[in-house]
């Protein structure tokens, strides 16, 4: 009687190990590449996205001649929620322009009075400037621009 | 004989490892896709919410006084879009400050159906804010439309064309007084206005009421722009004696540079008058009477009408008060 004896019997085993092993290996740089490329491109969809839906309007600006601060009222009319990180005065006869970083300017509810940094939807701002670093010359056209974290802004135009 | 023995994993090696491509190319594409898709919903909703706007569009059309006619009671607004608003802030421009007048959603059911119209009150018969002619009102929707009116024409009405003076109407001259919005209020001897008090309807005043300033509101109905300086006046004449004095308020210039106030044709503005001479360095209030009297009131002006070729041509107009203040 004859015994058969597979010498090749393991050999697929350590041929499918050994291939996987190298697909792995050769696919760990692919991995890393991809779900950066992927997690990149759809953080840049969902950034992109907040900012189409961020949208904001200055409703009014207080600012007169003889005065050194400035009251503004921003309306969040999107659908994100937004902060305020910019307030840009601009004088149209000199075109001298005073930039305010968020240390320089308090936002308030303009019903309570309270502290807020953000605001939703429909929501109001009040974002008070209390050194201008100039005092407004009455009659004189000054242009304000308000942007928030995203760079989503709006201009407005005040007679002082 | 050698028996040759097929590797029935070989297949199953290539479909695992394809299927494991397949998967992760699947999953990779998903992610990506969600985050376009995602973008691409945030693009309709914000179109969605800038067609909303452009349907939106809202009037101020009346506002209502209290009977001494000092106070804003209520203000209408009418929805003439094509979408229900909803209204979220009043605010008021004068001279000086724009203040916000509060938000109507925090103490009324501020929505306003289209072709239709909403009367804003204050709870408890408290007032919306006090009635300056000149000053400009601003409502704004929670989608941040707006509508602005001055409060003097949305009570006495829009300004019309300059017309060819009308003998037959009570005029005489290029300013047309508003009998309706005649005030004082009490100031210092320097003619700082005391800020505990408010200006109070003019045809009755306390005697003894100490330095006071008179306020009146005019429309410049000429089609030339005028400006008035320091010398124009508010005089009151006692009917009879004691007091036999007559006294003379002199202007409150809005330009403290040339001393003037400028009147647009067309515009209504309130003038303020609250020296005892012609203003100057030092000068000082004028004070009401002591005594109770009836009086006459003429109010005089002095200036210059600016030509439409840029040149000034002089002007001059005296308005007697159809009806007396009295000082009780």
């Amino acid at each position: 009687m004859r015994t058969l004896v597979n010498s090749k019997g393991l050999s697929p085993i350590f041929a499918a190990l050994i291939m996987l092993g190298i697909v792995t290996v050769l696919f760990i740089p692919i991995f890393v590449w991809s779900t950066g490329l992927t997690t990149g491109t759809q953080s840049f969809w969902e950034r992109s996205g907040l900012i189409a839906t961020e949208r904001v309007v200055i409703e009014e600006v207080n600012l007169k001649g003889g005065s050194s601060d400035c009251t503004i009222y921003v309306r969040n009319i999107g659908k994100t929620s937004i902060v305020v990180a910019d307030v840009f005065v601009s004088d149209e006869f000199s075109g001298a322009s005073y930039q305010y970083k968020t240390s320089q300017f308090a936002t308030r509810d303009p019903v309570t009075n309270n502290p807020v940094s953000s605001i939703v939807q429909g929501e109001l701002l009040k974002v008070y400037v209390e050194n201008l670093g100039f005092t407004a010359t009455q009659g004189r056209t000054y242009v304000v621009k308000v942007f928030t974290e995203r760079g989503v802004g709006d201009i407005y135009q005040v007679k002082a | 004989m050698k028996r040759v023995l097929r590797d029935p994993h070989g297949i199953s090696t290539v479909v695992i490892a394809s299927a494991f491509f397949l998967i992760l190319t699947f999953s990779t594409l998903f992610l990506l896709l969600s985050g376009f898709f995602g973008y691409n919903m945030s693009l309709n909703e914000q179109m969605r919410i800038e067609q909303e706007r452009a349907q939106e569009k809202i009037i101020l059309t009346q506002l209502g006084l209290n009977e001494n006619a000092t106070f804003i009671t209520f203000l209408r607004v009418n929805n003439t879009g094509t979408i229900q608003v909803r209204i979220r802030a009043i605010y008021e421009t004068n001279s000086t400050m724009t203040v916000f007048l509060g938000d109507p959603s925090t103490y009324m059911d501020a929505y306003i159906q289209p072709n239709d119209d909403l009367i804003i009150k204050r709870p408890e018969g408290s007032y919306i804010t006090r009635f300056q002619p000149s000053a400009k009102l601003t409502l704004v929707t929670e989608r941040g439309t707006k509508t602005s009116d001055f409060e003097g024409i949305v009570i006495y009405g829009p300004s019309k064309p300059p017309q060819p003076y009308d003998p037959t109407k009570y005029y005489i001259g290029p300013l047309e007084l508003m009998f309706t919005a005649f005030y004082y209020q009490r100031t210092s001897q320097d003619g700082v206005l005391d800020p505990s008090d408010h200006w109070h309807p003019g045809w009755n005043i306390t005697r003894s009421y100490g330095y006071v300033a008179w306020n009146i509101t005019v429309r410049n109905i000429d089609d030339r722009n005028i400006t008035i300086n320091r010398f124009s006046s508010f005089t009151i004449v006692p009917n009879e004696s004691p007091p036999s004095d007559e006294r003379t308020w002199y202007l409150e210039p809005v330009n403290q540079t040339t001393l003037t106030q400028f009147l647009a044709t067309g515009q209504i503005e309130y003038i303020v008058y609250k020296w005892s001479v012609p203003t100057a360095s030092g000068v000082k209030a004028q004070q009401i009477y002591s005594v109770p009297t009836r009086c006459l009131v003429f109010l005089t002006f002095y200036g210059l009408f600016h030509e439409k070729d840029g040149r000034t041509t002089t002007y001059a107009q005296t308005i007697p008060f159809e009806a007396a203040i009295t000082v009780i």
